[in-house]
């Protein structure tokens, strides 16, 4: 990938493309955890893209490469963010923001609708995209020690709302 | 009975391929890539090594110890009275609480170093056992507000695939994090040929603000888990990173060399440097807590532990890249100790909460009360959590973090796109916390500006641990309608005082 990042760089479209499709699917994953809307989370990735073209010959460290996309990308969804909820009350989106899964109950579509953003990203940036606790911290611009326990936390919080939801199958059953 | 797994986990979170309409999106950019200008690129500069015959001697200087080889070289700098410009600005900043015991004990580097047309200089070193504090300024040709304002824009591309005029992300201002990002300075300081100050890159430690648009002033707080001998030659980088060609310092981009070498006498804060014994506090059956440094220094109180976080055999990628990561058996964090000194006073860490460095985590708390002359460790355990809960936001109304603990709501402020909130701390603490998250709302549980995102920065009074949060708001005018503070808890906290430890401050 170092290879391709430096064609880019120096205005390889087809480099850049290459890199931006080997990327897309960990973006769309970040975008969709923070926006919980495919039309949304498909505008922050569109603007990600542009940005990252536009700005890649100031990138000096390659290695940061994913972690840099990565912000770029939340930058930009915590933007579209911001405007959606300027014209929606907060209730109305989340109820929104769930998937309609038809393999899914109800209890299991409350679950990932109940979890804050923030607990939706930090688990997909670890469980889903495999970043390393060291570059979430990066990303998120937090400690590594913070990225820890928020992971802790996060897991546990699903866990318990999973549980929960478990709970509430078995009563009806 | 729970089939909870990280499969259920992953399953739950994977919002499944890339949509068609979405490629379709990606693929109009990529149509059009032709059209949009790529910015110019960075041309790393061959960096010229200066290396002052000075420095080669005190690096065996520093190995042979003893102030008359070091008044050999010259320039050896005492800790003494004296004002230090950074505080004379009008800008609050999180090391104000400092500010005295800075002043009490600083030594007037004014020194200077210009590569690539920037000029680096400290003005100031406040520095003991296991602190060391710079106080300079960065000045440049290059306007630094433009720089930091262009970072703060972005440009939308609507369903057409027309590209907008760039608009900033926020209007509230250059803050101090968004100047240190533009310019791209994070000092560190290399002493006896390590290099501290290089984990420790929270935003509390780096503390900056345009004095005109081409001056950067700054303030950093570097910890020295370590510890610092009396007597050094200690070596300043405006910034520093590696990689496979060697060592490289960046400011605005531009590659270069500005280090300042400055000879520390710090003697004068020997005698009330007061350290604990390093090594594993038994602490019942949670287990121990392997203590590597306890240090209260007139600049400030360090603890670091090894809290023994390891990779776990067999998991993480067939390569073994990115295993998960576990505690050893036996073994405590500072996230699950609360530490009181013998007067009854708990210490509090800052927030944001310390580093880790490597296995070991670094932390800073306030300081025990004069006279002190033991410290108590007391096994805390940590329950529930998560639960969102409002308070209405009124001066003496408590968030409650858990049982026992939290903050009691001080002041609150108000100006032009601003909100500040001040809380003062009761009840036991450990550290490792992320921080509070506290959403200022109106009196239907909303944010004020529709958005749980609104910036927001977290300073600790390093001598109380007072909290103070400030929000910055993208509306115009004082931020209105304010009724309730809506947090999440931390849980509670149960203390195990049967099997605390109290060790003597020697």
């Amino acid at each position: 990938m170092d290879e391709l990042i430096r064609r880019a760089r120096r205005g390889d479209q087809e480099a850049f493309v290459t890199l931006m499709e080997r990327n897309k699917q960990s973006l769309w994953r970040v975008a969709m955890a923070v926006l919980h809307d495919p039309d949304d989370a498909a505008d922050a990735m569109q603007d990600t893209v542009l940005e990252a073209w536009k700005n890649l010959p100031k990138l000096v460290k390659t290695e940061y490469f994913t972690t840099w996309l990565t912000r770029i990308l939340l930058y930009n969804s915590y933007d579209i963010l911001r405007k959606r909820r300027r014209e929606a009350p907060a209730q109305t989106l989340r109820e929104e923001g769930a998937e309609q899964r038809p393999d899914d109950t109800l209890d299991v579509q409350r679950t990932m609708a109940q979890l804050a953003e923030n607990d939706r990203l930090i688990l997909t940036l670890f469980y889903m995209n495999d970043l390393p606790v060291r570059a979430i911290a990066r990303v998120l611009a937090i400690s590594e020690g913070a990225v820890r326990v928020r992971l802790t936390r996060a897991r546990e919080r699903f866990k318990r709302a999973y549980e929960n939801g478990d709970d509430r199958k078995e009563r009806r059953a | 009975m729970s089939h909870f797994n990280d499969d259920i986990l992953r399953s739950q979170l994977d919002p499944g391929p890339l949509p068609e309409q979405a490629q379709q999106k990606l693929n109009r950019i990529y149509g059009m890539l032709d059209a949009v200008p790529q910015a110019k690129p960075v041309r790393p500069v061959r960096l010229r090594w200066r290396r002052a015959a000075a420095l080669a001697v005190a690096a065996v200087l520093a190995l042979v110890g003893g102030t008359v080889a070091l008044a050999a070289t010259g320039g050896l700098m005492p800790m003494v009275q004296g004002i230090i410009s950074f505080f004379n600005g009008s800008q609050t900043t999180n090391l104000d609480s400092l500010q005295p015991v800075f002043e009490a004990h600083n030594a007037a580097v004014e020194q200077s170093v210009t590569d690539q047309d920037i000029t680096f200089t400290v003005e100031n070193v406040s520095v003991d056992a296991g602190f060391v504090n710079i106080f300079g300024r960065i000045t440049t040709g290059e306007s630094i507000g433009a720089l930091a304002r262009r970072q703060n824009q972005i440009s939308a591309v609507d369903a057409e695939g027309n590209i907008g005029e760039p608009q900033p992300y926020y209007t509230y201002g250059l803050p101090s994090w968004n100047l240190v990002r533009a310019v791209g300075a994070m000092p560190v300081v290399r002493v006896n040929g390590q290099i501290y100050g290089f984990d420790n890159t929270l935003s509390d430690s780096m503390n900056a603000y345009l004095e005109d648009d081409h001056t950067l002033v700054f303030a950093r707080r570097i910890l020295v888990p370590d510890g610092l001998p009396d007597t050094f030659t200690m070596e300043i980088l405006p910034h520093y990173y590696t990689d496979e060609n060697g060592e490289h310092q960046s400011l605005m981009n531009h590659e270069g060399d500005w280090t300042i070498s400055v000879e520390v006498d710090a003697t004068a804060a020997r005698e009330a440097v007061k350290t604990l014994a390093a090594g594993e506090i038994p602490l019942g059956d949670a287990g121990r807590l392997d203590l590597k440094h306890f240090r209260w220094s007139p600049l400030g109180t360090l603890v670091s532990a090894d809290e023994h976080v390891e990779a776990v055999p067999g998991t993480g990628t067939a390569d073994g890249a990115f295993p998960d990561y576990a505690q050893a058996a036996g073994y405590l964090g500072l996230d699950r100790v609360a530490i009181r000194d013998d007067q009854g006073n708990w210490l509090y860490p800052m927030i944001p909460a310390g580093y880790d460095s490597g296995a070991d985590h670094v932390a800073e708390y306030t300081s025990p009360a004069q006279g002190t002359r033991s410290i108590t460790f007391v096994p805390a355990s940590l329950s529930g959590g998560g639960e969102e809960k409002t308070v209405l936001a009124q001066p003496g109304q408590k968030i409650e973090l858990g049982k026992d603990y939290g903050y009691v709501i001080e002041r609150i402020e108000t100006a032009a796109q601003t909100l500040t909130i001040t809380l003062t701390p009761y009840g036991p603490r450990t550290a490792g916390s992320v921080g509070l998250e506290v959403f200022p709302c109106g009196a239907g549980g909303q944010s004020l500006d529709g958005n749980d995102r609104m910036a927001y920065e977290a300073v600790t009074d390093h001598i109380t641990g007072a909290v103070t949060l400030e929000y910055y708001f993208d509306m115009e005018g004082e931020p209105q309608g304010l009724e309730q503070l809506r947090y999440f808890t931390w849980g509670d906290l149960t203390l195990d005082e049967a099997n605390a430890v109290t060790l003597l401050l020697e």
